[in-house]
């Protein structure tokens, strides 16, 4: 349901390949010096993937494991950089890989926070008005000063979460978040993505789940093997993927 | 699962609602070979002194002694140097007070010895961060050289105490800023070549610490560049470190110096940071593939 049509990312021909094997090794430098080295092959992470995404759009994208979407994530948040192509994103992008993305783990969750926001370029004052919200989101108060590496999974998870969706950005990308938690905190994480749709932000969804995402997006892509099958209303693309894995 | 997750389903946005106000300027992200700018040193300091704190507090957390290494660190180095230079081999400083005399040494030794052990693994040990956020990774060099100030602090401090209480200084002591910019400044040349470089090669994890052990005796921390005659002098000045330390006792000290050993050094200095910073920037962009 795009509620603009003025773009809030744009891919064109983006394409990203990685060495196959180990970089290097004494075997391999041997080799390499008697002539006979071989290399171990690259293979296409992303293969010329382009898609658009409105402003304000809830935009899925499905895959099964290695189709991409992690690859993706890390070049529209600027932290890879592609081979081909160009992606152009309207805004701030507030990416969420994986439970404790970002975080450090000897740094305590408050220094967290504040490490985070810095990092997505927010002021002092900004991280300080999102405390609160974060704190009560993720039910961490009394664990603030406490090291992350001592944080269970569920609470670096929930602190990710609460993070993610207190601090402002144009762009949201969710990399698979929702499959750790609990029935209880994915509701409370799905009154918040209510709230940030409605506020006009653009959210994309990534999942290897399809019922999860149809049931978030309107619109949405599969990649398969870094290569986009289809893109389009989210329906179709549903049916398109169910499909080839029944 | 399932139950949960029509939950989820957004609905309908209100028909008000609003694109969070004007268009957003636009960032454009292509295949670049490099794109950090030296401009991104200043934007990224926030980042900069969370970790920088983060490190000077966790280095004697769940430590007995805790800040107490601080002293007795270079106080160990201290009289290990001693007891080598001053009692076994009986070295001539020209007159100034060995401890004097060593203490400049190290001030220049031990800060480079601790930026570059610790931070040619920084990369390596925040790989997840470098993996999964687009933390600035210039911000993570650079923590390394604001982390490491206050013990460099500690032992010039020293140095400076007791020579104001037995020499007293000389008009050099006024060029001593410009010296110790001089060394953070080729410290973080360094820092950055190593650090690179390890990101894609582990060999430096093998090589930084061999040329940090064996270097303590091919520059003159403990003893003067003069001792071994005109040749060795001359390959000693070959070491960058030889002409820092020599300016450094210098200008603290008084003692005297060779113009050509520091003109040499200020050389490498220039050449090591254009190459850390030319390194970096171009393998930076690859962190995440290859850390």
């Amino acid at each position: 349901m795009p509620t603009s049509s003025e773009p809030a990312l744009r891919c064109e021909g983006i394409s990203k390949t990685y060495t196959l094997g180990e970089d290097f090794s004494l075997q391999k430098t041997l080799t390499s010096m008697v002539g006979r080295g071989q290399n171990g092959g690259d293979f296409y992470a992303l293969n010329e993937v382009s898609f658009e995404v409105g402003r304000g759009e809830v935009f899925g994208i499905v895959g099964s494991n290695g189709s991409g979407k992690s690859t993706l994530t890390q070049i529209i948040s600027g932290i890879a950089v592609p081979q081909a192509g160009t992606a152009t994103v309207w805004g701030s992008v507030l990416p969420l890989l994986e439970v404790g993305a970002g975080f450090h783990p000897e740094l305590t969750g408050r220094e967290n926070v504040a490490l985070l926001g810095a990092v997505l370029g927010l002021t002092s004052q900004q991280v300080q008005a999102a405390l609160p919200k974060i704190m009560t989101f993720s039910g961490v108060e009394t664990h603030l000063e406490t090291p992350l590496k001592r944080y269970s999974s569920g609470m670096q998870a929930r602190l990710s979460f609460g993070i993610a969706v207190s601090f402002p950005a144009d762009v949201y990308i969710f990399d698979e978040i929702l499959a750790v938690v609990d029935d209880d905190f994915r509701e409370k994480c799905a009154v918040e993505l209510r709230r940030l749709h409605a506020e006009g932000r653009t959210i994309i969804f990534m999942s290897h789940d399809l019922t999860l995402v149809s049931s978030i997006c309107t619109t949405g892509m599969w990649l398969d093997k870094g290569i986009v099958k289809v893109v389009g209303p989210m329906d179709e693309v549903a049916a398109a993927y169910s499909a080839s894995t029944a | 699962m399932s139950s949960a997750d029509a939950s989820i389903a957004l609905g309908r946005p209100p028909a008000e609602a609003d694109p969070a106000g004007a268009a957003p300027t636009p960032r454009v992200i292509v295949p670049s070979k490099r794109r950090v700018r030296i401009a991104d040193m200043w934007r990224s300091r926030e980042v900069m002194w969370i970790v920088a704190m983060r490190d000077i507090k966790v280095k004697y957390k769940q430590s007995a002694l805790g800040p107490i290494w601080l002293f007795l660190q270079p106080l160990g180095m201290l009289a290990a140097v001693s007891v080598a230079f001053s009692a076994v081999v009986g070295v001539d400083t020209g007159g100034v007070p060995y401890l004097l005399f060593a203490l400049a040494g190290l001030c220049v030794w031990n800060f480079i010895q601790l930026v570059l052990s610790a931070g040619t693994l920084v990369l390596i040990a925040n790989h997840t961060l470098i993996r999964r956020s687009a933390c600035p990774r210039i911000a993570l060099m650079n923590a390394q050289i604001t982390s490491n100030l206050p013990f460099f602090a500690v032992i010039l401090a020293t140095t400076l105490v007791g020579t104001l209480f037995s020499e007293g200084f000389g008009l050099e002591i006024l060029v001593l800023p410009v010296v110790v910019v001089w060394l953070m400044a080729f410290t973080w040349g360094l820092l950055l070549i190593s650090a690179s470089i390890s990101a894609r090669f582990r060999d430096s994890v093998s090589a930084v610490p061999l040329v940090l052990q064996a270097g303590i005796f091919l520059a003159p921390v403990g003893y003067p560049a003069d001792r071994g005659g005109p040749t060795t002098e001359a390959l000693l000045a070959l070491n960058p470190v030889t002409g820092l330390i020599e300016a450094l006792r210098w200008s603290v000290l008084g003692t005297s110096v060779e113009l050509y050993v520091i003109a040499i050094a200020l050389g490498w200095t220039v050449l090591i940071v254009v190459a850390g910073w030319r390194t970096f920037g171009r393998m930076e962009t690859r962190f995440a593939d290859f850390i």
